[in-house]
């Protein structure tokens, strides 16, 4: 944040980061053997992991956490038949967890130990007639599987493998009026699906098919007096959306269309004492909303912070080297 | 956790209560993995899903027993859908976010033909899932799931009805006109949703709009949902239809003049109103005034310091240099 006015007393008492908290609270939920989070994500843990390494990453800390014993976790989710990932073990592979798995590779630079011409089949093989992506065998239609399929690609540099007009073209029919997208053509726009979308564009030079200037702005008023952002008009502020607003702003080049200090401070006030961010003030804080809060930071040029790319949700450092 | 707070979760009978879910899940799993497709593995299944509706695999083994009744007596497999129908209610109910839930439905639907399923009895179950959204939304208006299954099963039932959602939306808006997802959908349904014989009766949907929207606008000129709505309609109602853009409306002039002045009207009531300034802005930028439309956007930038950035830019589009 900038250093000009420095006027205390005027502003509300909002900490500092505690990023030592928010390690021990990964660290916490990585080792100890129940919680409530963890029951939490038993669906969703390889999405948890990549959350939480990515968060330990910002942080300039990833070694906190095994990295062998996760990189071999990892692949006890893989299913060999189809090339896709489960959420846990024993889980059937989707579309997300392979994602997620292969983000967690491309964090620890592992990404050679994938059996690439195999995951790459499994994506191709959720692509549909008409450009759209499946979430997994059973067919269900998403714009996130979209993005999903392309980031994954684009990680493994095997973008060409799928036909990318098509999978445009389908993103393009699920955006509206109000410059937004939802998650099938028709319907509302969201900023969990306006990140999707645009990330999808954005991974495939896309950007100039849209109108920027219109999105940006119904995404700028996503900001509410609190400095927190709501995902749709006329709902309440939630950190998560400040990684999906903002990470899509970042991307238009529109991320100075918003106050960026009210929400550095909305973020940090959602920071439990205990370690962790909540979606707000108050409320229990998880390893999802502690990666988007300090995604969100980061893209802030928070201090001491590595830089993170909105697009791969993934620090810069590692996207230099799968761009390499 | 979404809307957790501190207390609730720390409760050692809900830690127990998870455990011992989990540890039937993983039962349940046990009997997946040996391709159990037998009655009490069913019932082990369902009594997890119906609590842990996000246990995708459990899902999709369940489909898995479901396929393998194909063949058997319409009777058998009505009930069974029916069924299905009920479990997954319950379990949308408590957890009416859960997305490998309402995919199950989504699926049930689609299969039914494939499982021979006749045509009435699937006509009875695509009204279900339309009672179904309608339950969901009166619990949660905003719910994104209920609105978008709508859209998901009219596609899979070949049952394109605009005219119903519009109706439907209607309602919802006089509700609360803050409800964002109600308007959108009317949007998309508007141009096919109503018999419109002739220019009188399209004049006289757009005054009906508008003059909803006027009353959105008195009650609560800070509810975004509206104004995006009526930006949308001063720029004719577009709607894609057969793979282009169409515009429901001619707006003239004289309409934008009109609606100028009515914003003017809300402004001397509510000199703050940011969402009166802004269409205002806009406005004026549709009928040529830049100059005032300048003056607008400097006070814009007084009340909405926020957005100082996208005032910036918006002043320096000048429509003029256009
Ligand atoms: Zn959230």
């Amino acid at each position: 944040m900038s250093t000009e006015g420095d006027h205390e007393e005027e502003s509300k008492a909002v900490g500092p980061l505690t990023a030592a908290l928010h390690r021990e609270h990964i660290k916490q939920l990585y080792e100890k053997k129940e919680s409530f989070e963890m029951y939490m994500l038993e669906h969703r843990k390889i999405s948890g992991v990549y959350w939480a390494l990515a968060s330990l990453q910002i942080m300039d800390c990833l070694d906190d956490l095994p990295k062998e014993e996760i990189v071999e976790w990892v692949f006890k989710t893989y299913d060999k038949d189809s090339g896709g990932f489960g959420a846990n073990e024993q889980l059937d592979p989707q579309l997300l967890s392979t994602l997620s798995a292969v983000q967690i590779l491309a964090i620890y630079n592992e990404l050679d130990r994938l059996d690439i011409e195999k995951v790459v089949e499994y994506i191709k093989s959720m692509q549909n007639e008409d450009g759209s992506f499946s979430g997994d065998q059973w067919g269900e239609v998403d714009t996130r599987f979209s993005y999903g399929a392309l980031l994954c690609l684009k990680i493994m540099n095997r973008l060409e493998d799928v036909d990318v007009d098509k999978a445009i073209d389908y993103v393009l029919r699920c955006r509206n009026f109000d410059g937004g997208f939802g998650c099938i053509p028709g319907a509302e726009s969201h900023a969990g699906q306006i990140f999707c979308c645009v990330g999808a564009l954005a991974l495939t030079k896309s950007l100039d098919r849209i109108d920027v200037d219109l999105l940006g702005w119904w995404l700028s008023e996503r900001q509410l007096p609190c400095g927190g952002f709501n995902g749709r008009p006329d709902k309440k502020e939630d950190v998560c959306y400040s990684w999906w607003v903002l990470s899509s702003m970042a991307m238009l080049g529109k991320i100075d269309w918003i106050d960026r200090e009210k929400l550095t401070e909305f973020i940090l006030q959602c920071q439990s004492p205990d370690g962790g961010i909540a979606d707000r003030p108050g409320d229990i804080p998880d390893v999802f909303h502690t990666f988007f809060g300090l995604g969100a930071l980061s893209l802030m040029d928070f201090p001491d912070l590595k830089r993170i790319d909105p697009k791969y949700a993934l620090v810069t450092e590692v996207v230099e080297l799968i761009e390499m | 956790m979404h809307g957790i707070m501190y207390g609730t979760e720390t409760s050692s009978e809900e830690l127990s209560r998870l455990s011992s879910l989990s540890e039937l899940g993983r039962r349940a799993l046990e009997c997946k993995v040996e391709a159990d497709l037998s009655d009490e593995a069913e019932a082990l299944v369902r009594k997890v899903v119906e609590s842990n509706p996000d246990d995708y695999t459990l899902w999709n083994y369940r489909r898995e027993w479901l396929l393998s009744l194909k063949g058997e007596a319409h009777d058998r497999l009505v009930k069974v859908w029916n069924d299905e129908l009920r479990l997954t209610e319950k379990a949308l109910l408590r957890h009416p976010k859960a997305y490998a839930t309402w995919q199950h439905r989504v699926w049930l639907l689609a299969e039914a033909k494939d499982m021979e399923i006749d045509l009435a009895t699937r006509t009875g179950l695509f009204e279900k899932e339309l009672a179904l959204c309608s339950k969901m939304l009166k619990m949660d208006a905003r719910n994104f799931h209920a609105w978008a299954h709508w859209e998901r099963v009219s596609k899979i039932a070949g049952k394109h009805e605009p005219a119903r959602v519009v109706e439907y939306t209607e309602q919802q808006i006089n509700a609360d006109f803050s409800n964002y997802s109600a308007w959108h959908y009317r949007s998309v349904n508007l141009a096919e949703g109503i018999p419109i014989q002739d220019k009188t009766a399209l004049d006289q949907l757009l005054d009906e709009e508008v003059d909803r929207l006027r009353q959105a606008f008195y009650t609560d000129p800070d509810s975004q949902s509206a104004w995006f709505y009526y930006r949308w309609l001063l720029n004719g109602a577009p709607y894609y239809s057969e793979g282009k853009t169409s515009a429901l409306f001619n707006i003239k002039d004289e309409f934008l003049k009109n609606e100028l002045k009515a914003c003017q009207e809300l402004i001397d009531l509510e000199p703050f109103s940011k969402w009166a300034l802004l269409t205002k802005v806009y406005l004026l930028r549709r009928l040529g005034r830049e100059a005032e439309a300048e003056d607008t956007i400097v006070k814009l930038t007084e009340i909405d310091p926020m957005r100082l950035g996208y005032y910036r830019n918006l002043a320096s589009t000048s429509t003029r240099a256009v």
